[in-house]
């Protein structure tokens, strides 16, 4: 990196990025630290007061989250060829989306991205031990999957430790290290802040009242529309928005 | 929009690369077998090890003072050792190491077990060639390392060039990714016409300070006309062509690419999407062309029409038994 030669834009961007990354990280704790600790301290009173009440759940029931399953996959395919954001895993995203809404707004993310976060501290320490590939990401996704257990168990949170978020977040770390091995520590972090921030969209997304009275109402039309979507934007073959970034310097003519 | 952004190159690949012709590219001794057959000037094999058996009988001796190793489907340049001139021991690498017969023996051994190749599950090939040495018009414009030229082609057109050539701080690579300097090529007559490191015009090269715009690239005519044959040698019909200017050989095809990259566009100051359009438009009127011809000779109308009366004629009848044909009610 060439930072004595960096535009002062981009110096601003990069401090605005590390800012928001503080922040998000403060945020993080703060409610890790709310949802263990349940007394009531100025912390979990901020907590409560700016999202709620952050062990509550969906509660939306699985007939319904199947039905959004193909709006999720449609976001992902607006997501990577229309905006041209980089993900991991196909449809990372949407697994990820599908695991909060299972455990719930608040709660779901934090516990997903904390036990995240374990994973890629743990990975460092567990490439000095030189171990083969398989039991590397063995041992890795096990110790994720401990931590997201040890949470649950802590937090009584049974929505948790069903099959399904554990399964998804030990598939992140997972995918979440091949893309460090091909694309470099950089990169991969980058990735993984688009695809947390894609499943959070997709989420919100999933949980509008107006889509939830259409599935009650017309439960084939969301699966159907989602499909119709799809087809149409497997056809774009236009500039995605980040590419018109990238190829500035080709606009010559 | 004339640029040609990733959605489109992957229905482009999808629509005129083969799944086998994606494959076959990466095997670097078939890839070159196919491209002599169809007369393209590729680098000499001076040998090709395919098992244990074959390095057992390999006689360093025989092996020329220069000489460039690589795996047969190596990934961007991995693995690859150049060497020029020996030593009392072994070789002289261009990285300046020694290499000595233990280790070229145990680099043979790593190639053919597969651990630098694409694929590292399978066995690989290791393929020796004649060291290139660029020529001296072009070598000169860069500090170290090899710089090539890229052109991409549908079929047989030519569509935009360019060439790549490494810098110090590219540590000789000719990656645009890592430092290298992108500088378009004019077809009409070989010129550099723009030169662009990272997303910065430049007129000089920043290693050797050479005037890099106006340069000629030596034996482009060349170039071009072997770039314009691999298509049809390949069966890839969106191609990227990598070629090198040997001193002695001129232009040699060193790879084939399935799918080129779009960085170009930035270094030529130029979107792909409308020549390609151009190109395409111009292949489907001439296809409709020649079809419009081969009716006029081959079947007068004459012949045509009464055929198709009689075919007609024949589906009534069939129509007509089917429904006159009594269903019985049970």
């Amino acid at each position: 990196m060439r930072f004595d030669e960096d535009l002062p834009g981009d110096i601003v961007m990069r401090r605005l990025a590390r800012f928001a990354m503080a922040a998000a990280i403060a945020c993080l704790i703060a409610i890790i630290w709310t949802l263990f600790d349940r007394s009531d301290t100025f912390v979990s009173r901020a907590v409560h007061y700016v999202f709620g009440d952050p062990a509550r759940a969906w509660g939306l029931d699985n007939l319904y989250l199947l039905l959004a399953l193909p709006l999720g996959a449609a976001m992902v395919v607006f997501v990577r060829s229309v905006l041209g954001l980089q993900t991991f895993g196909l449809f990372t995203p949407m697994l990820l989306a599908l695991s909060y809404l299972q455990s719930g707004p608040i709660v779901g993310p934090t516990i997903s991205t904390a036990a995240i976060l374990v994973g890629m501290l743990a990975a460092p320490i567990l490439r000095q031990l030189h171990l083969s590939r398989v039991a590397f990401l063995g041992a890795l996704i096990s110790i994720v999957v401990t931590a997201l257990g040890a949470m649950a168990i802590h937090l009584e949170q049974s929505a948790l430790i069903s099959a399904f978020p554990v399964v998804v977040t030990a598939l992140v770390v997972e995918r979440w290290w091949n893309a460090w091995e091909a694309n470099g520590p950089g990169k991969a972090i980058r990735m993984t802040v688009t695809t947390l921030i894609i499943a959070l969209v997709i989420q919100m997304l999933v949980a509008t009242p107006m889509l939830i009275n259409l599935a009650a109402n017309a439960p084939l039309a969301m699966p159907i529309g989602s499909v119709i979507l799809m087809l149409l934007l497997g056809r774009y073959h236009g500039l995605r928005f980040s590419e018109l970034a990238r190829f500035r310097a080709a606009k010559g003519d | 929009m004339t640029i040609l952004g990733m959605n489109r190159r992957n229905a482009l690949i999808q629509r005129y690369n083969s799944r086998e012709a994606i494959k076959g590219v990466n095997q670097k001794f078939r890839t070159k077998e196919r491209l002599a057959a169809a007369g393209v000037p590729v680098p000499k094999t001076i040998a090709l090890i395919q098992d244990e058996e074959e390095l057992a009988n390999l006689c360093f001796d025989e092996l020329p003072d220069a000489f460039a190793l690589k795996p047969d489907r190596g990934r961007r340049g991995e693995g690859v050792i150049l060497v020029d001139g020996r030593t009392h021991d072994g070789w002289k690498q261009l990285s300046g190491k020694t290499l000595t017969h233990e280790m070229l023996t145990r680099h043979l051994h790593r190639i053919l077990q597969g651990e630098l190749s694409l694929d590292s599950t399978i066995s690989d090939a290791a393929l020796f060639e004649p060291l290139i040495r660029t020529h001296p018009a072009f070598a000169r414009l860069v500090p170290v390392g090899l710089p090539d030229i890229r052109i991409i082609c549908l079929r047989d057109v030519p569509l935009m060039a360019m060439t790549r050539l490494p810098t110090l701080e590219s540590g000789g690579r000719a990656n645009l990714h890592q430092g290298a300097v992108g500088a378009a090529i004019d077809f009409k007559n070989g010129q550099i016409f723009r030169a662009m490191l990272g997303d910065q015009e430049i007129e000089y090269h920043p290693s050797t300070d050479q005037l890099l715009v106006g340069e000629c690239i030596p034996h482009w005519e060349d170039a071009v006309r072997a770039a314009r044959r691999c298509s049809a040698a390949l069966d890839l019909g969106y191609i990227g062509v990598d070629i090198v200017i040997d001193a002695n050989e001129g232009a040699q095809v060193l790879e084939c690419n399935a799918y080129p990259g779009l960085e170009i566009q930035n270094v030529n100051g130029a979107g792909l999407a409308a020549r390609l359009d151009m190109v395409e438009r111009r292949a489907r009127l001439r296809q409709r062309r020649l079809q419009r011809r081969d009716q006029r000779q081959g079947q007068p109308l004459g012949q045509v029409l009464p055929a198709l009366a009689r075919k007609a004629n024949l589906l009534a009848a069939q129509l007509r038994e089917v429904w006159h044909t009594p269903v019985a009610h049970a």
